[in-house]
C-alpha cells in the first residue's frame, strides 16, 4: 500500500469518528442555535483534524528524507557548503516567526503592530542575499566569457587541400 | 468553544515545535555547515565569522526577549539594526571583492 493511500485512510477514519461524536454529543434538537453550535465545533475540529494529518505527512516526509533540505543553506555551483547569506535569512525568517507564533498564541489575536525595525532587519537580510546571489552570478558569468575556448581542429580533406593549394597556385600561374 | 480552543492551540504548537526540531535535526544531519565561516578558497574569513556571531547574537536577543515578555513583538534597538546593516555591507564589499578584485584578474591572466 502506497504512503498516500495510507494518510488518506488514516484521515477518513478520523474525520469519520469525529463525526459519530459529534453527531451524538448531547444537547436539545429542536434548538436550532445548539445545532448551529455542534456544527460549528463540528467544523472546528475537521479542520483541525485536517491541518493535523497535513502536517503530520510533511513531518514524516521530511524526517525519512523525501522532502530534501540539504538545499536549504548550501549554494550551487562552485562555493561548496553552507551560504552565510541564506542562513541568516533561514535565521531571522524563523525567529520572528516563532515570536509571532508565540504572541498570537498568548494573546489569541493578531499583534496590532509590527515594529518596523522588524521589517528592516528583514529586509536588509534578504536584499543582502539578493546581491550575494548576484555577485556570484556575475562571477560565474565573467569567468566563463574570459576563458580562452582553442579552436576545433581542421577536418582532414581541408587540411589536405589546404597543402595542395601552393602546387596547384603554381602550376595555374 | 473553548474545548476548541485549547485543541486547536496543543495542536499547532505541538506541530510547530516538531518541524522546527526535525528541519534542525535534517539540517545538522544533511548539511554541510564548513562554508559559514570560510571563503571559497577555504581560508578563515573575518567578514563571514562577524556576520554570523552578529546573526546569532541578534536571533538569541529577540528570541529571549520574546520568551520574557510574550505580550507583543518587541522593537529592535537601532543600534542593532545598524550594525547588521554595516556587517552586511562587509560582507559584501569581501565577497565583490574576493570576486571581482585584483586577485582574481592576476589568477585569470596566469
Amino acid at each position: 500500500m502506497k504512503p498516500e493511500t495510507k494518510y488518506i485512510l488514516m484521515g477518513a477514519l478520523v474525520l469519520v469518528i469525529l463525526g459519530f461524536i459529534l453527531a451524538y454529543l448531547p444537547g436539545d434538537k429542536a434548538s436550532t442555535e445548539i445545532a448551529l453550535n455542534k456544527l460549528k465545533i463540528a467544523t472546528g475540529f475537521t479542520l483541525l483534524a485536517l491541518v493535523f494529518l497535513f502536517g503530520f505527512a510533511v513531518l514524516v516526509y521530511i524526517a525519512n528524507g523525501s522532502i530534501d533540505l540539504s538545499d536549504l543553506l548550501s549554494e550551487t555551483g562552485d562555493s561548496k557548503g553552507a551560504s552565510m547569506s541564506r542562513f541568516q535569512l533561514l535565521i531571522f525568517t524563523l525567529v520572528i516567526a516563532l515570536s509571532l507564533f508565540l504572541v498570537v498564541v498568548s494573546k489569541m489575536q493578531f499583534p496590532d503592530s509590527i515594529p518596523p525595525e522588524i521589517l528592516t532587519l528583514l529586509g536588509i537580510s534578504a536584499s543582502t542575499y539578493a546581491v550575494s546571489k548576484g555577485i556570484q552570478m556575475s562571477a560565474t558569468q565573467t569567468t566563463t566569457t574570459t576563458a580562452v575556448v582553442p579552436p576545433p581542429p581542421l577536418p582532414a580533406e581541408v587540411q589536405v587541400t589546404t597543402t595542395t593549394q601552393p602546387g596547384s597556385g603554381a602550376a595555374g600561374g | 468553544m473553548r474545548l476548541l480552543e485549547i485543541t486547536a492551540r496543543w495542536e499547532l504548537t505541538i506541530l510547530i515545535m516538531s518541524f522546527g526540531l526535525v528541519t534542525l535535526w535534517r539540517l545538522f544531519k544533511s548539511a554541510s555547515f564548513a562554508g559559514l565561516v570560510r571563503s571559497n578558497d577555504g581560508s578563515l574569513s573575518p567578514g563571514r565569522i562577524q556576520l554570523l556571531m552578529l546573526t546569532v547574537l541578534t536571533a538569541l536577543q529577540y528570541l529571549l526577549a520574546t520568551l520574557r515578555d510574550p505580550s507583543h513583538l518587541h522593537s529592535l534597538p537601532s543600534g542593532i539594526v545598524a550594525a547588521v546593516g554595516g556587517s552586511q555591507m562587509l560582507y559584501l564589499g569581501a565577497k565583490a571583492w574576493n570576486s571581482f578584485g585584483p586577485k582574481r584578474n592576476n589568477s585569470e591572466e596566469q
